[in-house]
């Protein structure tokens, strides 16, 4: 199947060029397995060494590749075409700013897959509640009788989706900042915004520049195509972008024109002519404010796909929230604890505080990503009672809201969970959301989350 | 890339096209009123521009605030405006002229609450429809408490009583209703409910039931109730195409009463003729067309219709002001919007434009 895909390009030429692939692990390995297959000469090159990535070299073993791995060289770029740029490295590093003196064109993975698929793509794109909300449309898109796929940042790399995807009705992808910068061709037939908050300003100049980013995702799109902005978020609201795509809004707020939003107790979506109630609120299982927008935003495209409101809602009882982000994990003595690891960044905390009415004990720290903790003052004021600080962060967000809540210290996750709860009381809940990169004390949030559930289930009265 | 584009220029054009037009004809239709009366030929110019000024104010301040914002003021300012037209019935609080207690004075401020009482009906109106707009087929869940706000503000507004303010504040009202989906049945039903009170409130006040029959003949009460529309035919049959330039008018020496108020189009008939009157009515098009415009550019529900409602109030009392003129409706007091002399209209009008104006900026 593949060879007859060859040359079923959207504009992009692979056969006979020169590839550097930089970024091994699973979308590397990926891309540059579709490379291949496509008739190039593939490099690949990763800062680690052999013995971390072998688990991806594997994954390549039958695959004429060459490995470059340890760093990143200069002299790599000798009669290099084109360079695919895995999620998660900036287009900041010296060796890229180097290849784009020279000519050479730098793409992101995303980019490079597109190119080769067949089938409508939905791209997902926000400083938070991607993954969620990806995850959404997908299960809404299967429970209305369509045969979609989810792929981008979570372990499923687009390009590893075979060429012959036609067999799909709807690829989901989620999309980072990183990956719109190596954009070229990619034109989704739905693409969403979810919001756009600090994030990743260690790697952006300003909000602005990380803003226009995000934009991108919106460049190639034309008639016919759907971008759907968040009415909540100031800045998407008063977006004004230019093209002859259809633009729609959901919104917790207001009541958008089009789009979905809430009446009452009701979700409302309004595509066409006539609103369709969706379901009450209280259907909706996720905690949080913020999921309310997820679910909002995955209702809105899969209305434009036109799966009917009972399909939704019979999607959205099924729906499986995914681990570490507001994840209920255990109520003990009326204290209830909430895993939100993934919250690695400030706007995912102040999203995640939002939701509570109750006194909150906020769990957070860990490698700081150049956040603005002062942003958080007014909802710590107001919803948090003790901060249980970790990880190297801790100086520094003692230093912006130590005034306004009670700061604990703790050496250690298991540490902080016991501090916690000793300082909450029934009705308190405990959150795990970190506002920093997990790195400084464990390999991933996901095993931070992880080391947390095991904490609060080791607790006992 | 995201391009900001501005309010809508050429409606705030129109508007200061209009106040232009306003002051202009104030001062020359007043001038010997204000001569013999306050002995001050620029009495009601001078005031005018200051409520202009004022007016101008607050709408640069209403363009520039975020009209979401207005979403959470809308029940108080509901409540502010049904005590302010309470107080005005309370004897020594209202103040009452020529027969009707339409004014109240807070700290040297006089002002006429109905103004106000119709912006928060309309404000709570597209509020309201924007939080229940797939009840508002239902009745009793629905329209039922839409209607009765409009109900009760239009009881205290009969009490004054301003009739005119009643009419054209309940038609409003029911276009948003309408254009919100409420069923026609409802819609025409309570209307035909309304009617045995409308001709009560006519047939019992006699002054209104002898503006209703000038009104089919002018000419059957020429020096009393006829006076005032045969004076106004006067003026337009003098002003002729050209009109006899401005300040010529004779009209207003004394014969037609209210020739700054509401009778000014008479006035503006009668010295800028049939051009000078056409040149007003179509500006008063274009305010409505850019009004609409913004209306259905809008991506919320309740700028929709609070567009819709501020246009269809501004409309429809210069439609009625201008047929009053030209003896198509009986007399009603109703100033025609940004024109007429009258703080309160002006600054309201100028007010809700700058709504209008912050909603054209946020489509």
């Amino acid at each position: 199947m593949r060879s007859q895909n060859k040359e079923n390009s959207k504009g992009l030429k692979i056969k006979g060029k020169k590839i550097l692939i930089l970024g091994l692990a699973r979308t590397g390995a990926a891309s540059a397995r579709l490379c291949c297959g496509l008739g190039a000469k593939v490099l690949v090159s990763d800062i680690k060494g052999e013995e971390e990535l072998k688990e991806y070299i594997r994954m390549l073993e039958g695959v004429n590749v060459e490995f470059f791995l340890g760093s990143h060289t200069e002299s790599l770029l000798e009669g290099v075409d084109l360079i695919v740029v895995s999620p998660g490295i900036p287009g900041s590093i010296p060796l890229l700013v180097k290849a784009r003196s020279l000519g050479i064109e730098v793409i992101s993975e995303i980019e490079l897959a597109y190119n080769f698929l067949k089938s409508p793509v939905i791209a997902i794109t926000g400083t938070n509640g991607k993954t969620t909300t990806t995850k959404l449309i997908k299960e809404i898109l299967t429970e209305g009788g369509y045969k979609a796929i989810s792929a981008g940042n979570i372990g499923n790399p687009l390009s590893g989706i075979p060429l012959d995807s036609s067999e799909y009705d709807y690829l989901v992808v989620e999309v980072s900042s990183f990956q719109l910068e190596g954009i070229i061709n990619f034109k989704p037939f739905i693409s969403l915004i979810l919001n756009v908050t600090p994030d990743h300003l260690d790697r952006y100049r300003n909000i602005d520049e990380y803003a226009e980013t995000k934009f991108r995702i919106f460049e190639k799109q034309g008639k016919g195509d759907f971008l759907i902005l968040n009415y909540d978020d100031p800045m998407l609201r008063e977006l004004k972008p230019q093209g002859d795509f259809s633009i729609l809004y959901f919104s917790t707020k207001d009541a958008v024109i089009k789009g979905s939003y809430i009446e009452g107790d009701q979700i409302i979506t309004r595509f066409g002519s006539t609103a369709k109630t969706v379901c009450p609120v209280s259907e909706v299982k996720l905690e949080g404010l913020h999921n309310l927008e997820n679910v909002l935003a995955a209702i809105t495209a899969c209305s434009i796909c036109e799966v009917t409101p009972d399909r939704i809602r019979e999607a959205l009882k099924k729906f499986k929230p995914p681990h570490h982000r507001m994840e209920f994990v255990r109520e003990l003595n009326g204290v209830r604890f909430i895993d939100d690891s993934k919250g690695t960044n400030v706007g995912a905390v102040i999203k995640s505080l939002m939701s509570y009415s109750s006194p909150v004990i906020l769990i957070a720290g860990g490698r700081d990503k150049n956040g603005d903790f002062f942003s958080l003052r007014d909802l710590v004021k107001s919803k948090v009672k003790s901060l249980v600080l970790l990880g190297e962060a801790k100086e520094k967000i003692k230093k912006s809201l130590g005034d306004i809540a009670r700061t604990i210290d703790a050496c250690s996750m298991e540490d902080a969970v016991r501090k916690s709860y000793a300082a909450a009381s029934q009705g308190d809940v405990v959150l795990l959301s970190p506002g920093c990169a997990s790195f400084d004390m464990f390999s991933s949030y996901e095993e931070r989350g992880q080391v947390f559930k095991k904490a609060v289930m080791e607790l006992n009265n | 890339m995201p391009r900001k584009t501005k309010y809508d220029h050429l409606l705030l054009f129109i508007t200061l096209v209009l106040s232009g037009i306003g002051v202009t004809m104030i001062y020359s239709s007043s001038a010997i009123i204000a001569l013999e009366d306050y002995n001050d030929p620029f009495y009601f110019l001078k005031k005018q521009v200051l409520f202009i000024s004022i007016g101008l104010v607050l709408m640069l301040v209403a363009t520039h605030i975020d009209y979401h914002y207005l979403r959470k003021l809308t029940i108080p300012i509901l409540g502010i405006s049904f005590l302010m037209l309470i107080a005005v019935l309370i004897p020594g609080l209202g103040i009452e002229k020529n027969g009707a207690k339409r004014w109240l004075n807070i700290g040297g401020i006089v002002f006429q609450p109905s103004e106000f009482a119709k912006f928060s009906v309309i404000l709570y109106t597209a509020y309201s429809i924007s939080k229940r707009k797939e009840k508002l087929r239902e009745f009793f869940n629905g329209a039922l408490p839409l209607l009765l706000v409009l109900g009760v503000f239009s009881i205290l507004l009969l009490l004054q009583p301003d009739l005119g303010s009643v009419i054209t504040l309940a038609t409003t009202v029911f276009l948003l209703l309408f254009a919100g989906g409420v069923r026609m049945s409802h819609l025409v039903s309570l209307a035909l409910c309304s009617l045995p009170f409308l001709y009560l409130s006519i047939s019992n006040v006699s002054y209104r039931k002898r503006r209703i029959l000038a009104f089919w003949d002018p000419w059957s009460d020429p020096l009393d109730s006829g006076f005032q529309i045969i004076q106004s035919f006067l003026a337009f049959g003098r002003g002729g195409i050209w009109g006899v330039g401005i300040g010529d008018g004779k009209e207003k020496l004394f014969y037609l009463p209210w020739p700054h108020t509401d009778f000014i189009l008479s006035i503006i008939g009668e010295e800028l003729g049939l051009i000078g009157v056409s040149t007003v009515i179509v500006l008063f098009f274009l305010l409505a067309w850019r009004g609409i415009r913004v209306s259905l550019n809008s991506k919320d529900l309740f700028g929709t219709f609070l567009s819709l409602g501020i246009t269809v109030l501004i409309g429809l009392q210069s439609a009625i002001n201008i047929g009053v003129a030209l003896g198509l409706f009986p007399t009603k007091g109703l100033p025609l919007p940004l024109i007429s002399y009258g703080g309160s209209s002006v600054v309201l009008s100028l007010f809700s434009i700058g709504v209008l104006l912050s909603i054209s900026e946020h489509t």
